[in-house]
């Protein structure tokens, strides 16, 4: 994807967080939709209005061109129609009879008079005649210049006259060529007044400039006149019109076929406190929406965070073996449930397990039961105690004694009591290497290194006597005097037991099996791997048989029983 | 979750501060109408005179030119002072050219092109300055209360015993046209500098007007008889009341005249050199004197029929310069 770093990582940052996930979704439910809304809604309002206004300006300015337009060209057609009459203007001249002149002028400018004042003037700015006072003009400047400068022409031009603007048309008047003298119309502001009645309301003002932005009319309130001058400073400064200016609106439009313009001042119908009120009130709508977003993603957030963080908790105590974790869930929607079904999965589990550990145990008893019945023929017992007893009778005293010391093993292994002390496990012992003797003549030896303490100690029965046949039965083939160990030794958290010989010793591969409790192939070894099976079953897999070959010759077989630990029943 | 996030939300949020930033845009003020005037077609003028001078003057200017002025209007020292301050200004139109000696490092120096035509012992040869009317000082009277014939004509007239306390005189710390006549007096009066200061002083015995501007009126209403003020202004009063009379010093008279300079590193220099060619011109100069009641200071302008050809007293600015100081503080002396 082409996404920018700082998108990637926004992108990042919202789907790591279920929270900001929540948030920019109700940012994008609830604050956008009214942020978009309410500026659209405040955007449409303000351009209808803008154009509502700027439809009027434009009526306006259409009727004040009509206007114009009419009185300057009436004033034209009265301009050519004194010059064309005879009984006005004749021969270089105006009519000689004053009155007569006076009377055309009048007849000629009717209509028109309320809207401007007119006048004749000779060709050196003399006043002749006037429907107000005479008043000279001078030739060498404004009005009459200008037209002296193009007679063909009718000029329309502004002037300050005594503190006041006029506006002024005229046009020369002419011999063959031959400028004789002008005609001019004054309008006056109040002639203008006149003129403009009605277009704009009293709240409002117009202002008509020429081209340097210099005032030819205004009219307005003071305020407005203030902000006229203000324009034309604007202008000046900045080259161009602001449209807005010191809470007017500001239009402006050329009058056709002149140097002026029409400037209207507007008080906007929607005002700027109005509009920037209602951004205010959007801003505030919009903050207000973004806390209830902040607020409603943080309370969602936590009451979905809050149980998978517990449901989280319990799966991983579960992982560690504690299947009696339970979830308090008072809710009652979907997350009730879940954690309803956690704990109910969390107790079949655990009951799943209890069973399997109670089938196993079962198991573990048969199988210790059925060890012990291979060394357990009664009959064979009995049989004994009648040998030793017949033997006895008939003086045959060692084979009473076998038969004795046979008979206690055969009865040690018959007891169904699965632990025994040590003292009876070393007769055992003792037992059985004596018998062993009267078969081979006195080869062997058993010696006991055990401190007394010891002797009562509980084991497991038949825990050593088949480590001590089995190095008699694979140890001391090659051997003169098969001599046997049985050391006990107390640490403070467990009873040492060492079986050692002075055999031969066992086949590395041997060695290593047992350490490894591997009983694959215990092919020869049952006896030995019956110690290690029921070591294990009894004191746990880290308990069981550890041999190892002496340097000195001989094997060596350890047996660690943990001490304090109560002896369960497993 | 995250693809409806890419796709959609990230999109909302940029269109949502798209319209907020256009919302930001329409409000007003932000479009120009399309009505512009060249930079380079526009002249910024401060300006001492008054609006009935230099309205109709600036009118044509723009008329003739397609300059566009701005005018920035008000007192002599307070518009220098502005242009001092820094303020934008392209040129100086107005004000007595006495003191424009003291702001001489703001002034560029430029020689009107129709220089030759300006006939004047105070014209800058330097172009320091361009002159723009001669203002002379007149005697004016209470035609009610005065003959004629017994109102003064020589400035020592004014000492007579008849006229104590009767002479219309705007306190000089608060008129520039006051400090003029009294130096004026201290020139013209063959008593001594201190003498004529001391002298006239007594014959005001006391009354003295707030601005130059009470004088006309107050003779006008006969609270005093007899004063001295600038001819403009007492021709225009006298076209507009009936009871002020006016009477040319036939010992000559005192006149200093005002005129206009070109500022110095000003932004728009070619048009403030075409206004002050303006200034001087012959149009300008005719209309001062055709319809604001001053002098041209143009050899080729004829005075116009309603004043007298006028005698001119030996008065030297260069000593009034130096000695404005001077008088006030004999004023202050005489009045203690």
């Amino acid at each position: 994807m082409g996404h920018s770093k700082p998108v990637r990582s926004f992108n990042r940052m919202i789907r790591g967080s279920f929270h900001n996930k929540l948030l920019v979704s109700f940012l994008a439910l609830s604050f956008i939709p009214i942020v978009l809304i309410g500026f659209l809604m405040v955007k449409i309002l303000h351009d209808n209005t803008k154009n509502e206004e700027v439809k009027q300006f434009n009526a306006a300015a259409k009727e004040v061109d009509y206007r114009f337009s009419i009185i300057f060209s009436g004033i034209k057609d009265a301009f050519s129609t004194l010059q064309n009459d005879p009984s006005f203007y004749t021969d270089k001249t105006f009519a000689s009879n004053q009155a007569q002149a006076y009377s055309r002028l009048y007849e000629t400018t009717a209509g028109y008079r309320e809207y401007a004042d007119f006048a004749v003037y000779s060709i050196n700015g003399t006043c002749l005649l006037s429907t107000n006072e005479l008043l000279d003009l001078p030739d060498y400047w404004g009005i009459l210049r200008d037209a002296a400068q193009a007679p063909e022409n009718v000029i329309i031009s502004a002037e300050e006259e005594n503190n006041q603007s006029v506006l002024r048309i005229a046009k020369a008047i002419r011999d063959q060529n031959t400028v004789t003298g002008y005609m001019v119309a004054s309008m006056k502001s109040s002639n203008i007044s006149y003129l403009l009645a009605g277009i704009v309301s009293s709240q409002e003002g117009i202002h008509i400039v020429d081209s340097s932005m210099e005032t030819v009319y205004a009219a307005g309130t003071a305020d407005i006149l203030n902000v006229n001058s203000e324009i034309r400073s604007q202008v000046i400064r900045t080259g161009s019109i602001p449209s807005y200016l010191d809470k007017y609106d500001v239009y402006l439009k050329k009058i056709p076929d002149t140097e002026f313009y029409t400037i209207f001042l507007k008080l906007p119908l929607l005002s700027n406190e109005t509009l920037s009120g209602m951004y205010r009130l959007l801003y505030l709508l919009g903050s207000i929406s973004i806390a209830l977003c902040f607020a409603a993603a943080w309370l969602f957030s936590r009451s979905f965070s809050e149980p998978l963080k517990q449901m989280n908790t319990a799966m991983k105590k579960v992982q560690e073996g504690d299947l009696n974790v339970r979830i308090k869930e008072n809710r009652k929607d979907e997350f009730g449930t879940l954690s309803e079904n956690f704990n109910m999965m969390t107790e079949e589990l655990d009951n799943f397990v209890e069973q399997k550990i109670e089938t196993q145990k079962k198991l573990s008893d048969i199988q210790i039961a059925m060890m012990t019945a291979q060394l357990n023929p009664h009959f064979l017992y009995n049989t004994l105690d009648t040998i030793k007893w017949m033997a006895k009778s008939a003086h045959a005293e060692p084979i009473a004694l076998l038969s004795a010391k046979l008979a206690r093993i055969l009865r040690t292994s018959i007891d169904r009591q699965p632990f025994i002390s040590l003292k009876e496990e070393c007769q055992l012992c003792a037992d059985y290497i004596d018998i062993q003797n009267i078969r081979f003549n006195g080869k062997f030896e058993l010696d006991f290194s055990i401190p007394d303490s010891l002797y009562e100690y509980e084991i497991p029965k038949l825990i050593l006597q088949p480590i001590v046949e089995n190095s008699i039965k694979h140890g001391f083939e090659d051997v003169e005097k098969g001599i046997i160990t049985i050391k006990a030794e107390e640490t403070e958290e467990e009873i040492r037991l060492i079986v050692s010989d002075n055999g031969c010793g066992m086949p590395e591969e041997m060695l290593k099996k047992i350490n490894k409790h591997d009983w694959n192939d215990r092919n020869g070894h049952i006896g030995l791997y019956n110690v290690d099976m029921i070591l294990r079953l009894n004191y746990g897999t880290a308990s069981g048989l550890l041999a190892m070959n002496k340097e000195t010759g001989g094997t060596e077989i350890e047996i660690l029983i943990p001490k304090k630990k109560e002896i369960e029943n497993v | 979750m995250s693809k409806i996030l890419k796709k959609y939300i990230v999109p909302l949020i940029a269109i949502a501060l798209i319209v907020s930033g256009l919302s930001a845009c329409t409000s007003p003020s932000a479009e120009a109408i399309p009505f512009s005037i060249d930079p380079d077609k526009t002249l910024i003028v401060y300006s001492s005179h008054k609006a009935e001078v230099y309205t109709p003057i600036i009118r044509e200017f723009e008329k003739r030119t397609g300059i566009t002025v701005e005018v920035h209007a008000g007192g002599t020292m307070q518009v220098l002072n502005e242009i001092k301050n820094g303020a934008e200004a392209d040129l100086m139109f107005g004000g007595g050219i006495e003191l424009f000696q003291q702001y001489s490092d703001l002034i560029e120096p430029y020689v009107a092109k129709e220089q030759n035509q300006v006939e004047s012992r105070y014209s800058s040869k330097e172009g320091k300055y361009t002159l723009f009317s001669d203002l002379p000082f007149v005697f004016v009277f209470n035609r009610k209360l005065v003959n004629e014939e017994d109102a003064p004509k020589r400035w020592n007239d004014f000492l007579s015993s008849k006229w104590i306390g009767k002479i219309a005189f705007a306190n000089p710390h608060n008129s520039g046209t006051s400090i003029t006549i009294l130096l004026s007096f201290m020139s013209l009066l063959d008593i001594g500098e201190k003498n004529a200061v001391n002298r006239f002083s007594n014959q005001l015995n006391g009354e003295l007007l707030r601005s130059s501007g009470d004088v006309l009126p107050s003779i006008e209403t006969g609270s005093s008889l007899v004063g001295i003020a600038l001819e403009e202004t007492a021709l225009k009063w006298t076209q507009e009341h009936d009871d002020v009379g006016i009477i040319y010093p036939v010992d000559g008279t005192v006149s200093i005249p005002d005129g206009s300079f070109l500022i110095k590193d000003c932004a728009h220099r070619e048009n403030a050199e075409k206004f002050i060619d303006f200034t001087i011109s012959k149009d300008v100069q005719r209309l001062l004197v055709d319809k604001m009641y001053r002098r041209s200071v143009r050899t080729d302008v004829e005075p116009s029929v309603q004043t007298p050809e006028i005698n001119y007293a030996d008065f030297d600015l260069g000593w009034a310069l130096r000695t404005e100081g001077e008088a006030l503080s004999l004023w202050d002396t005489a009045n203690q």
